[in-house]
């Protein structure tokens, strides 16, 4: 029962736009080298001779302690323990990308699932998850992830599912309202009097239509997670020490900023980076659905 | 998700009409030269970072006669616990009851005997010679001054029978004095009369009603001016003892109000050299000149400023920054003290306004578990936790602490500045020594360490990676257990059987002694008797219990004589470093500074700050 | 029709606002609150921490306490904190002024940062100015609130400072009342960091719409007439605008109450947000439910004038 079916080989349009654009390639590019550097994290500490977590307290303070500028041993610096910024950024781009794509996934799984459910079948368990879906959007994200994250202890795992237990709600609504325009199309209903079953048109044709811009959401999610992860741990509630994430040096680098520049830079361009990158993909991507569309 | 500071790329809009949908109407949204705006932005920062920096302003030394007049201004960020004098028990509160409520004795701002109680209400420091203090040393006979006044309407004289309210007034079942356990078993009859008080309902009648009804036998008033006290046995550390606020006299009118509660705090009678006019809670003290207050009553506090304005807002980068700027509006610190960052610039260019306090007291320090299960009841075995204290260098630790300039190593129990301290080193950085203790224990290589600590701690932070790299080297793995702030007490050190199960086996404590002076008592009582000592009642947190140790501690707070006292605690000390109960790192300066205007800031221990009764402003400087 | 719209909206926030405070409560169950140690005392014994317990009330059961919470603040009361007895509202009351003064001079800031580049971009479609523009408002976007913040105070704030050009203060909250012009110098930099994050969105929207109008028809016609082009473009593109960017402002300051935290933090603004956090970490729970309860107040209001303005407009929301 092929008929009522959409041609698929958007895909293959969307990829061949998103090839053509620049910008979009740019930002990929980036955050493969960003993946690169996580994954090869190691080795850079390997090629800089520094460990991770090793504090340098002769080389790496001055007299007084405080970190050392950008140097030859030290090509970014380091910090308030005297250890490598540029090996600690590199691994902080292991927590960041691990919480960035945990989360992420946590929140559009559930989003995806909630939004399907509630926008195909309608009735009670619309209501129910769209009322859901107020309730959590209409709470103060920050404040209820510090007070959640003050009370039961710091640690990632906590904070991926804090995270993603505040960002699925958007995902549903986004997904509920595609899957309500997209029920009522013609071939959805030709579907229906032909007898398919609610799951196989689900399957075959609300989710495929529903992909698009689930991975454009998706896509633009990650940087808007990886923000919040790097604000909790900028306020002291990330992975407990010595795991390094961008956020924790950041909040280090606060009491420091009067006499270490490179410890708030530094970091901070890694973050901003990220963020950028993706959210340029995103809009990459997002544009070449559009195209793909028409 | 707009919280975070971006905005969520969906509204609110009706399902159908979704924004992603209207925006990918136009078309090729966005193709921004982001590569544009990199160099711009670099650009920026660069220019702004080839701005060179200023020296900081200089004061140049000129000792003149004081000065009086002036508003003094203090910068904080935090507020006094509370307002009540008989129940404060933080040095945030002590501070600014230095203003307004005095005691029988206090440590004047004399350089060189800040930790030597003078007398404040008290005509003289009670001796054997004097009568002040009975042969057996057992009954305390304190006369006050005549002429100190409460500024009620009318204004009328301070009695023993307020400094006797005022101690009845420490162990009320609303808000109890957090110290009473330094005490509670020394003044005859006051334990009775504190479990009876427990009892009471937590009302200001009720209060006020036991008050009247009930006595403390071993606090007495003779007549308008003189205060007895007997204790149950002798202690050379009363006189320091009676330093504490608690120990203030209380008028009758507080009885109207709930100890420690806000109305007493908007009602407060002054017996000092200013009275509060103003109180927002964590937001501003106003303390203005009390009339009543004569001079030549009070050989503690000159008063040379008219007015004291607290602002509590102000954070502690901004409070540093105000401070060197040298303006009219900020003098001192109340609560904040310079940032780490700035304290080593201070430093290296030896600015006079920067000064470094002693504390008098062992923060942080290690506290070994000895009742811990793991590795086969390891930390148990004396011979183990002496082989973990020779592999840990000092040195590593008070670097990460910020530096031996601010962290005064620290050997054994007792700070520099505490009678009866002798300095000794039983555990030098000896690894190889290590090696051999535990191989002779027995033990495994590859032993693992819990090490316990708060997780929104930047000390205990910087502690944990540091002794994880120590220990590291003699093969010893340690494992961080990072806790809220919140539970650290509640739900890990004060808990028994936590610390039995294993949960930790090195965790980052702290203290300071509640007194200054002769004030090992405050150390040994709460941190090393024995059982007296175990949690959820002491701060004996690692379980430690040696007879021969408390029998030299009971021998050292009853002795006769200071002389004697110290040598038994000197000895007190060396048993519980023989022992290994616990590592002592470092007894930290406080660091603090003020404006180069301020002039006889003179560094007050028991304030941890500089003494704001006795200071004076430049002319020019006066303003508020 | 409208009226029904209205209260069941109205009806569905009331319900927010009560599992709002419910959440807050359970999340201090799972942990009650370490007050009563804290003030009585590093050497309280269980018997001393009892009695304080009983002074705050921590005594009694959660459900009790919570309880006791609504039923107070249906009267109007929202309780004391913990370590000063300050009734809760007048904390709250004291720290708005500080959180809305940011909040709206910043939304006034991105707004007119966001319009303005909307428009000059749509104007010079796919020039240069079009890119930097839009490019820059994307920068900003990615980046925390915080990093923003942190990057104004070094070289707006210290550097300046330090360079013998004060104009920018290290943050700390002036009221309006008492000095006007600190007031406004205090906030620039706080304004600044979250009026540049949050300008994208407006940027984007506005562009779009305009971009939008000035491919219509009608506009093509009234340009042919000979009407000034920049006529054309403010009159009828702005208006075109109107609909999301009210929508999207509604939102930003609606969750922003709750949200400027971090902004506060940075800066030391003794705000809404930074009270919570202090009052999170002192545990200080009749203070956290009453921001809590006025933070999520605030978003429901607002996203009921939201939907009761887009009920207006459409009515086919109406059914939902």
């Amino acid at each position: 029962m092929r008929e009522w079916v959409e041609p698929s080989g958007p895909w293959r349009m969307v990829w061949k736009q998103l090839r053509r654009d620049w910008v979009a390639v740019g930002a990929a590019v980036v955050i493969l080298a960003i993946v690169g550097l996580a994954v090869c994290a190691p080795l850079v500490a390997q090629v800089t001779r520094h460990g991770v977590d090793t504090q340098y307290r002769t080389t790496g303070l001055t007299a007084d302690g405080l970190p050392r500028p950008p140097s030859r041993e030290f090509w970014l610096g380091t910090d308030d323990l005297g250890r490598d910024v540029l090996v600690r950024i590199a691994y902080g781009a292991r927590t960041s990308l691990l919480v960035g794509v945990a989360a992420t996934g946590m929140a559009v799984a559930i989003g995806l699932v909630a939004g399907l459910v509630a926008g195909y079948f309608g009735g009670a368990v619309d209501t129910v998850v769209a009322r859901l879906v107020d309730l959590v959007l209409s709470l103060p994200f920050l404040l209820f992830a510090i007070a959640l994250v003050s009370v039961t202890g710091p640690g990632l795992a906590i904070v991926i599912v804090v995270i993603g237990a505040f960002s699925w709600a958007s995902v549903a609504r986004i997904v509920r309202g595609l899957v309500l325009s997209i029920r009522e199309r013609e071939y959805v209903e030709a579907a229906r009097a032909l007898g398919a079953s609610s799951w196989r048109i689900l399957r075959v044709a609300v989710l495929p239509n529903v992909a698009g811009p689930v991975l454009v959401y998706t896509t633009l999610l990650i940087p808007t997670v990886i923000v919040a992860e790097a604000t909790l741990s900028f306020l002291g509630l990330g992975a407990p020490p010595p795991t390094p994430t961008w956020g924790a040096m950041l909040n280090e680098a606060v009491h420091y900023y009067q006499v270490a520049w490179w410890y708030v830079v530094f970091p901070g361009a890694a973050l901003l980076v990220t963020t950028l990158a993706f959210n340029l993909l995103g809009d990459g991507i997002r544009d070449a659905v559009a195209g793909a569309d028409r | 998700m707009s919280s975070i500071g971006g905005s969520t790329p969906t509204g609110r809009m009706a399902e159908s009409e979704h924004p992603m949908f209207m925006l990918c109407k136009q078309g090729g949204l966005l193709r921004p030269r982001a590569i544009l705006v990199v160099p711009v932005l670099c650009l920026m920062m660069v220019l702004s970072a080839c701005v060179t920096e200023t020296t900081p302003a200089r004061n140049t030394a000129r000792p003149g006669a004081p000065l009086t007049g002036g508003t003094l201004n203090m910068l904080g960020s935090g507020d006094v616990d509370y307002m009540d004098p008989n129940v404060s028990y933080y040095t945030a509160g002590y501070l600014g009851l230095r203003m307004w409520s005095r005691q029988l004795f206090a440590y004047p701002a004399r350089p060189g005997k800040t930790t030597m109680p003078a007398p404040d209400l008290a005509t003289q420091i009670p001796t054997r010679s004097n009568g002040g203090i009975s042969a057996d040393g057992l009954t305390y006979t304190i006369t006050l001054r005549q002429g100190v006044r409460w500024n009620t309407n009318p204004p009328r004289p301070v009695t023993a029978a307020d400094v006797v309210r005022g101690l009845k007034r420490t162990c009320n079942p609303a808000q109890p004095f957090g110290g009473m356990p330094d005490f509670r078993d020394l003044i005859v009859g006051y334990a009775k009369f504190c479990d009876g008080f427990a009892r009471v309902p937590q009302t200001a009648s009720a209060i006020a009603r036991y008050i009247n009804r009930h006595e403390i036998a071993g606090a007495t008033a003779r007549g308008e001016r003189t205060a007895v006290f007997r204790l149950t046995h002798p202690a050379t550390y009363f006189v320091e003892m009676l330093t504490l606020p608690a120990f203030s006299p209380a008028p009758v009118e507080y009885l109207r109000y709930v100890p420690g509660s806000l109305e007493l705090a908007r009602n407060t009678i002054s017996n000092g050299p200013y009275q509060i006019e103003s109180y927002r809670p964590t937001k501003e003290i106003v303390f203005v000149r009390n009339p009543v207050w004569d001079r030549s009553t009070d050989p503690i506090r000159k008063a040379y400023v008219d007015k004291i304005v607290v602002d509590q807002t102000v954070s502690q980068e901004s409070t540093q920054l105000q401070l060197q700027a040298g303006t009219e509006s900020a003098d001192m610190e109340w609560d904040n003290f310079p940032p780490s960052s700035t304290v080593a610039a201070l430093l290296s260019q030896r600015d006079p306004n920067l000064h470094l306090g002693a504390t008098s007291s062992s923060n942080p320090f290690l506290v070994f578990n000895i009742v811990s299960p793991n590795n086969r009841r390891a930390m148990a075995k004396l011979p183990v936790r002496r082989a973990i204290a020779h592999a840990i260098r000092r040195r590593d630790l008070i670097q990460a602490l910020g530096g031996p300039k601010l962290n005064e190593p620290l050997t054994h129990v007792l700070p520099s500045t505490v009678m009866g301290s002798r300095n000794f080193d039983i555990y030098p950085y000896n690894p190889g020594k290590t090696r051999r203790l535990l191989t002779q224990a027995k033990l495994p290589r590859g032993m693992t360490l819990k090490f316990l600590y708060r997780s929104d701690s930047e000390a205990g932070r910087k502690v944990f990676t540091t002794l994880q790299q120590n220990l590291r080297e003699v093969g010893i793995r340690l494992e961080g257990v990072a806790v809220p702030n919140a539970d650290f007490f509640t739900k890990y050190l004060q808990v028994p059987s936590v610390a039995r199960r294993g949960v930790w086996d090195i965790a980052l404590a702290g203290w300071a002694p509640d007194w200054h002076g002769d004030a090992a008592a405050s150390f040994f009582g709460p941190l090393f008797s024995g059982k007296k000592s175990f949690p959820p009642a002491g701060s004996n947190f690692g379980f430690y219990n040696s007879p021969v140790t408390n029998r030299l501690i009971r021998q050292a707070m009853a002795a006769p004589t200071k002389e004697q006292a110290a040598q038994l605690w000197t000895q007190v000390d060396r048993q519980v470093m023989r022992d290994a109960a616990f590592y002592p790192i470092t007894n930290p300066r406080q660091p603090n500074y003020h404006a180069p205007h301020v002039r006889n800031a003179v560094f007050i221990p028991a304030l941890q700050n500089f003494d704001p009764t006795n200071v004076w402003l430049e002319p020019g400087k006066h303003g508020g | 029709m409208m009226l029904s719209f209205v209260v069941r909206r109205v009806g569905l926030g009331v319900v927010v606002l009560a599992a709002a405070t419910t959440a807050v409560f359970a999340i201090f169950y799972v942990a009650p609150p370490d007050v009563a140690r804290a003030l009585a005392g590093r050497q309280a014994t269980p018997e001393t921490v009892a009695l304080v317990e009983k002074r705050l009330g921590l005594d009694r059961p959660i459900w009790q306490q919570y309880l006791s919470f609504v039923w107070h603040a249906l009267h109007g009361d929202l309780g004391y904190d913990y370590y000063h007895q300050v009734p809760v509202g007048t904390i709250v009351l004291e720290a708005l002024p500080a959180t809305l003064s940011l909040v709206v001079g910043a939304s006034i800031l991105w707004l007119l940062i966001g319009v303005v580049s909307g428009v000059v971009s749509a104007a010079r479609h796919r020039t240069v100015t079009d890119r930097l523009l839009t490019g820059l408002a994307l920068v900003f976007y990615s980046m925390p609130t915080f990093l923003l913040g942190l990057l104004l105070l070094f070289f707006l704030s210290y550097r300046l400072s330090v360079a013998g050009i004060p104009i920018f203060p290290a943050g700390s909250y002036v009221p309006l009342t008492e000095d006007p012009a600190n007031w406004l110098r205090h906030l620039l930099l706080p304004w600044l960091t979250l009026a540049l994050v949050l300008a994208a969105p407006y940027t984007r929207l506005t562009r779009a719409a305009m971009l939008d109008v000035m491919g219509q028809d009608y506009i093509r016609t009234a340009r042919s007439k000979g009407l000034r082009k920049r006529h054309v473009v403010y009159r009828h593109a702005l208006r075109n605008a109107l609909n999301p960017v009210t929508t999207q402002l509604g939102i930003d300051v609606g969750q922003l109450i709750g949200g400027v935290v971090v902004t506060e933090t940075v800066f030391s603004i003794d705000g809404l947000g930074k009270t919570a956090i202090d009052a999170i970490v002192q545990q200080d729970l009749p203070v956290i439910a009453g921001i809590v309860l006025f933070a999520s107040t605030a978003v429901i209001a607002a996203n009921i004038l939201v939907d009761v303005a887009y009920a207006f407009l459409d009515p086919r929301v109406r059914l939902h």
